[in-house]
């Protein structure tokens, strides 16, 4: 790919994120006008309205859009690299629905003891159970092809869907809304201090990430050409297998199960700039964001005054596309 | 010496579906027994046992029949052993259509939710057969994976429709299903469906029997493999249909009973039809039971118990590396 165009393909898609960025901050059942939206942005608008409504209200759904994008999308990237499969996400492979089986169980439990915090816990319950069905699937599939590991990771989710239904309806006859979180993804808490903590943490393995991208690319070449080029192969494998699974469950924490966004991110990714690391983390990045906000942006306005759960959208954005890929793939 | 075995194999399967068709009639918040339906006193434990328990261990037992059936022409047809109706977006399919035709107006009468069904069955699973179809035939892998992401495709749009139109409780009972109103009209409707599925199978045994081999070599042997898979995806979609129209969204039954029979029994799928059918029976009789009794007096959702042994199911045969393709 030359220079050109991957300058210009990443300037184009931070240009997009901040234009729908400000659509969905602007855009809504009270409609205001952009310059007021960006004015109250940089802190200058007086308005108390416009600064209730940006700040208030829809500043959450923005960054909760942002957190669950560029954890499910560096997450997809991650796994795609590792295990050499381009049909692969967090989604696909089960860990989203062993974080929600996490999260219902710690939901469950805080309802029968109140002494146990949720906010505290949920987390690290959307990390144990991301990662035991993250072993589990791969345990199982360990010999197998490409195609068995997609299978065995959609047949773990349709157990833990199941799990999770029976916990939840177990649980609240009537709230049926909050089962639909976990089973199709939705942002169900956009309370500031939630989000920001999230958005702290998902900054942080970002980050680390980015300081592993030279060693990430070296798994294109596979573990052997990596091995000998320096990289300790088995360390590293390990390390970027846990900012996976610890990318998607913070995504799941903030957005619960939203499906094959982690996919499609870093495969237009890869087609709109090529394979190199150093520019692919960025714009898969960015483009998850894209998704996750145009999503959120079409969940809240479609069908005004009704709001969408923003998974219902992504789900009937991305799989298709799915669809489309195993359609080509053969 | 085959047929002998089968036979015991039958006799068995009966007595096990009678055991647990008396049982799941005895069986729910208050354990009545079972004499009291023959009993001439009119109690009130015997009008509940009459029009309550018994058409609902009617309808259980039909509606895992058909699903077992459906499932084992799925993976003939299919020459796959993982296919189910509930995986292949068969049934999301069927309950897309009863959530449009609720919003569109139409009061879900039963033959309304049969027909509803079976449209939305039938389309699905065209949806899905076209995805799966390469030039060199129908590609399994891709019939099960575009299946089940199709079916939460469909899922989705079911219950972003529920959201708009503020009918989210009747999406949950839809996703939720059992069997806890049925009626005798659902189960003689029920006993319809069967009855037409069970003579269309039965006047294309053969034909279904041989669709284990690839098409030349069928036809070779006299079967048409057009037709036959015609017939069968009919066959499929029909029982599909009418269990979701009564029982929602009911998974297992399809995948494991066919394959269960076959690890007791391996043999061709005519000779399996008949255990088939009746282990399918007898395990819906067994869920039902369970969704009643575990943790009375609230009921727990029918399918996520089918899903739970379902998933478990699916993941031991994929993790025992059976072959994905196995009768190539």
């Amino acid at each position: 790919m030359s220079k050109q165009r991957i300058v210009s393909s990443l300037v184009s898609c931070v240009l997009i994120l901040v234009l729908l960025g400000v659509a969905l901050l602007a855009l809504g059942e009270i409609r205001l006008d952009f310059i007021s939206t960006l004015l109250s942005l940089i802190g200058q608008s007086t308005d108390q309205m416009t600064n209730l409504v940006v700040w208030q209200i829809r500043m959450p759904y923005l960054g909760a859009a942002l957190i669950t994008g560029s954890c499910l999308a560096i997450s997809g990237l991650i796994l795609q690299t590792l295990t050499e499969n381009p049909l692969v996400d967090s989604s696909i492979l089960g860990i989203n629905a062993g974080a929600s089986l996490g999260a219902v169980i710690l939901i469950g439990l805080a309802s029968q003891s109140k002494t146990l915090n949720v906010d505290n816990w949920l987390p690290r319950a959307a990390l144990i159970g991301a990662l035991l069905s993250f072993i589990v699937v791969s345990v199982v599939s360990r010999h197998g092809a490409k195609m068995q590991i997609l299978l065995s990771g959609v047949a773990l989710t349709a157990l833990l869907n199941g799990i999770i239904l029976m916990i939840e309806l177990s649980l609240n006859k009537f709230d049926f809304e909050k089962i639909l979180v976990w089973l199709s993804g939705s942002f169900w808490n956009t309370d500031r201090d939630f989000l920001l903590t999230y958005g702290v943490l998902t900054v942080v393995l970002l980050l680390l990430t980015w300081s592993v991208h030279t060693e990430l690319e070296t798994f294109l070449l596979g573990p052997a050409m990596a091995r000998s080029i320096g990289v300790n192969v088995a360390k590293m494998r390990y390390l970027l297998l846990a900012l996976a699974v610890g990318l998607a469950a913070i995504a799941v924490s903030v957005g619960g199960a939203i499906s094959i966004v982690g996919l499609m991110a870093p495969r237009m990714a890869k087609r709109l700039v090529g394979s190199q690391m150093r520019v692919l983390v960025p714009v898969s990045c960015c483009l998850g964001c894209i998704i996750m906000v145009l999503s959120t942006l079409v969940a809240n306005n479609l069908f005004l005054p009704s709001v969408l759960p923003v998974g219902l959208v992504t789900g009937v954005i991305t799989m298709p596309y799915f669809l489309y890929l195993l359609f080509k793939s053969n | 010496m085959k047929v002998s075995k089968l036979w015991w194999l039958n006799t068995l399967l009966l007595l096990l579906l009678l055991f647990l068709f008396v049982l799941n009639m005895a069986g729910g918040v208050i354990w009545y027994s079972p004499r009291l339906l023959w009993q001439s006193d009119h109690t009130l434990a015997q009008q509940i046992m009459r029009t309550i328990r018994l058409p609902r261990a009617l309808a259980a037992m039909i509606v895992g029949a058909l699903l077992a059936l459906s499932g084992q022409l799925m993976q003939t047809l299919s020459k796959n052993p993982i296919a189910d109706p509930s995986i292949l977006g068969v049934n999301a399919g069927a309950m897309l259509a009863l959530m449009l035709g609720s919003v569109a107006g139409f009061s879900l009468s039963i033959t309304n939710t049969i027909w509803l069904s079976v449209v939305g069955a039938t389309l699905a699973f065209l949806v899905v057969l076209a995805l799966a179809m390469t030039r060199q035939g129908l590609d399994p892998l891709r019939f099960i994976l575009g299946g089940t992401v199709f079916s939460g495709f469909i899922s989705c749009l079911a219950y972003a429709l529920s959201v708009l139109t503020n009918t989210t409780m009747q999406f949950r009972n839809l996703l939720v299903g059992g069997f806890s109103n049925t009626n005798f009209k659902q189960v003689s409707f029920l006993a319809v469906g069967l009855l037409i599925v069970l003579l269309i199978s039965l006047f294309n045994r053969k034909g279904f029997t041989l669709m284990v081999f690839d098409d030349a070599t069928a036809r070779s042997l006299g079967a048409q493999p057009g037709v036959t898979r015609f017939i069968g995806a009919i066959v499929i979609v029909i029982s599909a249909g009418f269990s979701v129209a009564v029982a929602g969204n009911v998974g297992f039954i399809g995948l494991g009973i066919p394959a269960i029979i076959h690890y007791l029994h391996p043999d061709s799928l005519e000779r399996n039809i008949m255990p088939n059918l009746l282990l399918g029976a007898s395990f819906m009789l067994l869920i039902d039971l369970l969704a009643k009794t575990l943790a009375a007096p609230t009921e727990l959702p029918l399918a996520a118990l089918s899903a739970i042994c379902g998933g478990v199911f699916l993941f031991i045969i994929i993790a025992r590396g059976s072959q994905v393709t196995a009768h190539e």
